[in-house]
């Protein structure tokens, strides 16, 4: 008989199942105790701001304790199936399936098979009809809830949105049922707490019967809550770096951006509020870096008061203040001084600027010329660049753009530096029409067109020196598409497929395309579905949860779309997405 | 200048030496004492590791040498009040230049525990062996073998365990090995998670085995542990 610690010396980076990182709370395992998932292995998930924040929130309630799990790597699983030991949590080692709420984060569709992998090794039923009291409650959340129904019904309660106030508000409720006098019913607990702003009950709201649910959002995200202590992982994790927001939502409303819509309304943090958070990051952590997070750094409007007022703290205590997302457009030289001069990051998403509008990438040509420069004046030689392929319209015209724009890059690199070594790394991902977002409506384009695409420009671009061209097969791609329009005939996909191998999708070398495919022809389904475009008149399978942003205003932008319109930020004055942003107002501006 | 010893415990046992450079510096950022940083274009700070302890061992006995200058009593209380539990820190000496222990250490001793019950008189006299050939895997080489009878330097065996002092540092048995060996030859089993370092040595000028901790206090202008 084997124990978990002998499992735990057995496999491949022990660290990852025992926890005693620092900043973890000691674990009295009392009041309601929920154990925090993500389905994925312990350097990715932990590397997650969304898990950091939800676990010391709850574990900062007088009521309730958290402890985490991740998917454990492959032969980690095969030891507990060996020793038929239940997957545990990592804090006190307890089993899964005695806890009293289990929550899973879902950060994206290929994540879907190993949420049923870890139920597996949890020995948890899959099904929520098929758990009765005696099972915890399963919660769901993270930025797959945009559309939940693909996995609605393995999971009880489904957080729509921002979970910081959210998931307390639903551990008061258990704990009330849990103590109720009459003994804990389930059915009574869901009904109550359906009543929750966010929560989407999917045993009570069906496709046959539905009512509308509400997204979730923290109104007051100046005074939003943070963890400064926050856990500090004992093995180098993904991002291992503290993570503070400057902002939530996004002003500029790029067409394909699913993240742009759902995180609205703008919200912002004043440049106080987030030095004083950092420095007491730097003090409770140690974090050699902090991320300056937000969709689009280069929009926060405090920037350059922030990092005139941390920059002599963080270079004292040497902590490295990283900028991600910076956008072409609002690329300043002031930002990066002092940082060192690698290589810069672009995502125009399109090659020519009719498709920029179409897609509402608000850069021009004069844009990304004038941030060149400046750019390798300062000493700069490598620039990445982001495109998109399979865009609304898109001609074979637009991939030449791509391939004119890294010619016009090396060319200036020559007239500012007089020197040719310049290197332009080309990535192109697939668009995915995704929910929530004026693209919802449109065809995604086939694996074999993408792959002619993709040929077409690899070509193309090997007549530029200096550059090398990335993508990505399209397989992938197709399955995202399929599970990000999908709705609950997929679940039963999800399942045949885990049972038939599919796990850890998410990494290139597991993905099982066939096992997939099989899954999709066995449960009878025809994909096109899915992929192909979508009728304007009926509702689709995820518009009963109101985000915010209405449906005439995703239909207007479609329009503007194919008219080559863009439209401006919001930073110029509220467009009315329909989810009224205080921050901003009638007036516009901050 | 300072040189902690500190232990290795609990979930740190999993901590890789180079994880651990990292713990360090993330220790020493949160006390914001005024630890020294190395010149140049990518300043780290000037942190000198002991020499490594494997994955999965405890230890009671390790070194760590840091450029900051501060008394031994100052450091070892910020550090305590900013370590992770697993990591604390148990003395603290001011030396007058990095000992370089990582180079000099020679010898350490382990305790292995396991149900050795009857069989120990027999594992006991492992030590008076000319040669004790052992299975010593490598990644470039999985059948590799090693003699360790030269590098076991005293060995006492009861019914509960092993106490083996052994080479360590530049010149090593990887006790995981040993143990590995002790098993198949004695039928006993240790535990997995048992294996302990108790002690770390350099030899002296004569050739004789001296406890770190010696060393240090002879080198050492002050002293604070706890
Ligand atoms: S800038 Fe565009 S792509 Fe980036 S988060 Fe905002 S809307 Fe999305
Ligand atoms: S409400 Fe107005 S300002 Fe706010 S996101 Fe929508 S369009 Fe932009």
């Amino acid at each position: 008989m084997s124990s978990y610690q002998e499992i735990w010396s057995k496999v491949d980076k022990p660290a990852r199942y025992v926890g005693g990182e620092y900043n973890c709370p000691t674990m009295r395992k009392e009041g309601v105790r929920f154990c925090m998932c993500m389905p994925d292995l312990y350097e990715v998930g932990m590397s997650n701001l969304g898990l950091r924040l939800l676990y010391h929130r709850i574990n900062d309630m007088q009521s309730a304790e958290c402890e985490r799990c991740f998917a454990p790597a492959l032969d980690c699983a095969a030891l507990l199936r060996e020793a038929n030991l239940p997957l545990p949590s990592i804090e006190t080692q307890t089993p899964l399936a005695d806890f009293d709420m289990v929550g899973f984060s879902v950060q994206y569709e290929m994540l879907y098979s190993n949420v049923l992998y870890m139920l597996d090794l949890a020995h948890i039923p899959f099904w929520a009809k098929d758990r009765d009291e005696r099972y915890p409650i399963l919660v769901a959340g993270g930025p797959c809830a945009v559309n939940p129904e693909p996995f609605a019904e393995f999971f009880d309660i489904i957080d729509i949105g921002e979970g910081e106030d959210m998931l307390p508000e639903i551990i008061e409720v258990y704990r009330k049922h849990r103590a109720s006098p009459n003994g804990y019913d389930k059915a009574a607990f869901l009904r109550d707490v359906a009543r929750v702003e966010g929560v989407y009950v999917p045993a009570l709201n069906t496709p046959e019967a539905r009512s509308v649910v509400k997204k979730r959002f923290l109104p007051d995200f100046e005074n939003a809550y943070y963890p400064e202590a926050q856990l500090v992982s004992n093995i180098e994790i993904v991002h291992d770096r503290a993570m503070v927001e400057l902002y939530r939502g996004c002003a500029n409303g790029c067409r394909f951006c699913q993240a742009g819509f759902y995180y609205r309304p703008l919200r912002y943090r004043s440049a106080q509020k987030v030095a004083d958070i950092c420095k007491g990051v730097i003090d409770r952590t140690g974090y050699a870096e902090i991320s300056l997070g937000s969709l689009s750094t280069g929009d926060y409007p405090h920037l350059r008061e922030l990092l005139h007022t941390l920059r002599p703290e963080a270079d004292r205590r040497h902590v490295n203040l990283a900028l991600p997302s910076l956008r072409l457009d609002t690329f300043d030289g002031e930002f990066s001084e002092g940082a060192r001069k690698s290589s810069l990051t672009f995502a125009p998403e399109a090659g020519t600027q009719r498709l920029r509008d179409v897609i509402n990438k608000n850069i021009t040509d004069e844009d990304i010329n004038r941030s060149l420069t400046l750019a390798f004046r300062q000493g700069y030689n490598s620039v990445k660049l982001y495109f998109m392929l399979g865009l609304p319209t898109e001609t074979d015209e637009d991939l030449a753009g791509i391939v004119e724009i890294c010619s016009r890059i090396r060319a200036l690199y020559r007239a500012e530096t007089g020197k040719k070594d310049v290197t332009v790394s080309v990535s192109c991902n697939a668009l995915i029409p995704k929910p929530l977002t004026p693209f919802q409506w449109e065809a995604q384009i086939s694996t074999q067109e993408m792959l002619r695409r993709q040929l077409l420009l690899k070509n193309a671009l090997r007549a530029v020196k200096g550059v090398t061209f990335h993508y990505h097969d399209n397989t992938v791609s197709e399955l995202e598409g399929i599970f990000a329009r999908g709705d609950r005939r997929l679940a039963k996909v999800i399942e045949y497929a885990y049972r038939h191998g599919a796990c850890f999708d998410g990494w290139t070398e597991h993905f099982k395309y066939d096992v997939w495919k099989e899954a999709i022809a066995a449960c009878g389904i025809d994909e096109r579905v899915y992929l192909d475009s979508q009728p304007l008149d009926k509702p689709l399978p995820w518009e009963f949860i109101d985000c915010g942003v209405t449906r005439g205003y995703l239909l207007r932008e479609r329009e503007r779309a194919y008219r080559n319109e863009a439209t401006p930020s919001c930073l110029k004055g509220c467009q009315g997405c329909g989810c009224k942003c205080a921050a901003i107002g009638k007036g516009g501006g901050v | 200048m300072i040189t902690l010893k500190y232990c290795k415990r609990d979930a740190l046992i999993y901590v890789s030496h180079i994880d651990l450079l990292r713990h360090m510096e993330r220790t020493l950022r949160r006390t914001d004492l005024p630890v020294a940083y190395s010149q140049g274009y990518n300043p780290h700070m000037l942190v000198n590791l002991g020499i490594t302890l494997p994955l999965g061992v405890a230890s009671a006995c390790e070194y760590v040498t840091v450029d900051v200058d501060v008394s031994p009593a100052v450091f070892l209380a910020r550090y305590n009040a900013c370590c992770p539990a697993g990591l604390a820190g148990l003395a603290a000496w001011q030396v007058p230049k990095n000992p370089n222990l990582a180079g000099v250490v020679s010898a350490a001793d382990y305790r292995f525990a396991g149900a050795l019950g009857d069989k120990s008189a027999a594992v006991g006299r492992l030590a008076a062996r000319g040669s004790y050939v052992i299975a010593y895997p490598t990644k470039k080489d999985p059948s590799a073998q090693k003699d360790v009878a030269p590098l076991l330097y005293a060995l006492r065996a009861d019914r509960e365990g092993l106490n083996v002092c052994m080479a360590a540092g530049n010149t090593t048995v990887r006790p995981q090995s040993l143990i590995a060996a002790i098993e198949s030859e004695f039928g006993v089993q240790f535990d997995l998670c048992g294996v302990t370092r108790l002690a770390q040595y350099v030899r002296t000028p004569e050739g004789a085995l001296s406890d770190v901790d010696a060393m240090l206090d002879g080198l050492a202008q002050d002293k604070a542990y706890v």
